[in-house]
């Protein structure tokens, strides 16, 4: 187990060698460079004599891409140092930092709400195989595939304030102040963002359970005269859920994907938003960091699947 | 070709008559796969909306008319119309166009650039498979979405930009199925006498290995044309997509939608449910496809013959 998890943290090495090369070049590949809007922003306020290669010089612009490479990626891992944000002028990380908390409830939030549906529908979907109520949810799992979070989100904010004057909450209420109302804040667009999720947790979860059912096990669960309940909830799901808790790693992907959208329509102050304004604005520090941390975010969410697959299901043997 | 004969043996519903085997899954699908239908007819009508638009729209694209702005449905506007008096019927049919524009061409690139990864990945293996794969892995591990908007920052709002920023990455993710479909063929022994024969990698790859994961391929991509649809429909939502003027589903929702969605609501609704209803055929086709091309399936639960089985017990059972 020891040996795994070193192994694993070994291998994780080129891909975060990749992840910041692709966020690199992709980043440093947005036109209109960041010395067009520091220039624009010194005539604008006034000062006449812009010299470019000054300006070139004090954001590193001036040598080779490779070693600004080096550089962006020596200042990350030696210093943790993510620059500067070239608007404000700040160090990025303390902005990054910042606005984390708010992605990050709404994430967890949005992976309760798909595990929470995900769960009880694909398994009551399976153990109902073939009858109407299958039918209805399965239909219903594609149908949260389908329908895209944003125009449910657009809905949410349009029709209940037509209906009933309510509309959600367009300030962050801080957790500390007010704990049901910053919930009340985040459960809507959480359950939105989660749901979109979980049409393809309830798929999987289904097709375990139908996989397990099949089983000699449960064939002797049955010929015992065990009840349903007994056979699903002690022999079935146990076995069914592992597989499915790996779905999580894919998932987080989507949710910070989606989160980004959320944010933007229930105007919450997270990391996407806050990356969307950036990207707006061309403040290309801020972009890369932001991208980089919500890559190794996911990178760490899958290595804890991973690990605790074995935690999980004794029989899976790791070399 | 093994299921077809052992259907012909098996089944006494069987035609003597061996149809195409393409005229043969169509009717399967119709016979067997009443969602799968229903996905198939949403997306015939999406493309023959998409290609028949300008007979098909009451009123010509984008045409402005500030007399009758924001109305309610009407006999000369069926959906209303917009903040411009735009007839919203009109722009959803337009944006039907663009939609599949870019979500066909989009799929077209995703499934050229999976199939030249996933198999160059699989067939060479050793360390340039490895190196890809953490590639691969590093990309799956930025959020879709980010990358898109950055690669839409790159190029710029437009049709063209849009179908490479979506079928790029697109690719790139999709290229793990294939290098698993290629991987679990080319053990076979005629990959090996193929190389044997020093035919050169490509002609392994057109003459032998596409063929033999064709399934792969076409599921793969009828399942993507629904996400490429989506993608379009967030980017042009989040304002990186399509550029002003165009219609698009995702642009008429958020710019029409939620600007005026006091005075008139319906506009957030239409753009959205038509892009759900897509989204949903695309995946209810790719669903039913898969089951009827996936060779793992075929004789299982589901094949042509076990629900003919099915069904005659059913008969058998009423009659009784």
């Amino acid at each position: 187990m020891a040996n795994y998890i070193i192994k694993r943290l070994f291998w994780l090495i080129p891909t975060i060698f990749f992840v910041t090369i692709i966020v690199f070049l992709l980043v440093r590949w947005i036109p209109g460079t960041a010395v067009d809007v520091i220039e624009a922003s010194l005539t604008q306020s006034g000062s006449a004599n812009i010299d470019r290669a000054a300006i070139y010089h004090m954001l590193g612009l001036d040598v080779p891409i490779h070693i600004q490479y080096v550089r962006w990626i020596g200042g990350i891992f030696l210093h943790g140092d993510f620059g500067d944000s070239i608007i404000q002028g700040r160090p990025v990380l303390q902005m990054i930092v910042e606005r984390m908390p708010a992605t990050i409830e709404l994430g967890i939030l949005s992976v309760i709400v798909e595990f929470g549906l995900a769960l009880p529908l694909g398994v009551y979907s399976a153990a109902r195989q073939d009858k109407t109520s299958d039918y209805i949810l399965r239909v219903f799992a594609v149908l949260l595939i389908a329908v895209p979070s944003f125009w449910i989100a657009t809905l949410v904010m349009v029709y209940p304030s037509i209906w009933w004057g309510w509309s959600p909450s367009m300030e962050l209420i801080p957790f500390v102040k007010n704990p049901l109302g910053n919930l009340g804040m985040f459960i809507i667009p959480a359950i939105i963002n989660g749901s979109m999720n979980a049409g393809m947790g309830m798929r999987l979860t289904r097709t375990m359970m139908l996989e397990v059912m099949r089983q000699d096990y449960i064939r002797t669960a049955w010929s015992k005269g065990l009840n349903e309940r007994t056979v699903l909830v002690r022999h079935a799901i146990k076995n069914a859920f592992i597989p499915v808790v790996t779905i999580l790693g894919g998932s987080v992907a989507n949710i910070l994907g989606g989160a980004v959208m959320m944010e933007q329509i229930f105007n919450i102050p997270g990391m996407g938003l806050f990356m969307l304004q950036s990207l707006s604005q061309r403040d290309y520090p801020i972009i890369s960091a932001s991208t980089l941390l919500m890559a190794i975010i996911v990178l760490l969410v899958n290595l804890l699947v991973d690990i605790s697959y074995n935690w999980l299901d004794p029989r899976v043997k790791y070399q | 070709m093994a299921s077809g004969v052992t259907r012909a043996v098996d089944s006494p519903m069987a035609e003597p008559k061996r149809r195409n085997y393409w005229v043969d899954l169509f009717f399967r699908m119709l016979k067997e796969k009443p969602l799968g239908t229903f996905g198939f007819i949403i997306m015939i009508l999406l493309l023959f909306t998409g290609i028949f638009a300008d007979v098909l729209a009451p009123y010509e694209m984008n045409k402005i008319n500030l007399l009758s702005t924001l109305q309610g449905p009407s006999a000369a506007h069926w959906l209303g119309t917009d903040n411009l008096g735009r007839d919203v019927l009109s722009n959803i049919i337009y944006g039907a166009r663009v939609s599949i524009i870019i979500g066909f061409s989009a799929t077209a690139i995703c499934t050229v650039i999976s199939v030249i990864i996933g198999s160059f990945s699989a067939l060479i293996g050793g360390k340039l498979d490895l190196i890809m794969q953490r590639f691969v892995d590093a990309w799956l591990c930025i959020p879709g979405l980010i990358i898109l908007l950055i690669m839409m920052s790159i190029m710029g709002k437009g049709t063209l930009q849009l179908i490479l920023a979506i079928g790029i990455p697109m690719g790139i993710g999709g290229s793990r199925m294939i290098r698993s479909a290629v991987i679990s063929i080319r053990e076979n022994t005629y990959v090996e006498a193929n190389r044997a024969i020093g035919a050169s990698i490509w002609t392994l790859l057109i003459r032998h290995i596409i063929p033999n994961i064709a399934p792969v391929i076409i599921i793969g991509s009828a399942m993507q044309v629904g996400g490429a649809i989506m993608m379009e429909s967030s980017l042009s939502f989040l304002g990186y997509g399509v550029p002003p003027g165009v219609p698009s589903w995702g642009s008429m929702l958020s710019q029409e939608g939620r600007t005026y969605m006091e005075i008139a609501p319906m506009l957030a609704f239409w753009p959205g449910f038509v892009l759900s209803l897509v989204i949903f055929g695309s995946n209810m086709f790719g669903d039913a496809l898969r089951d009827l091309l996936d060779p793992r399936l075929k004789g299982g639960i589901g094949s042509y013959s076990d629900a003919h089985k099915k069904k005659n017990k059913i008969k058998v059972k009423a009659s009784l």
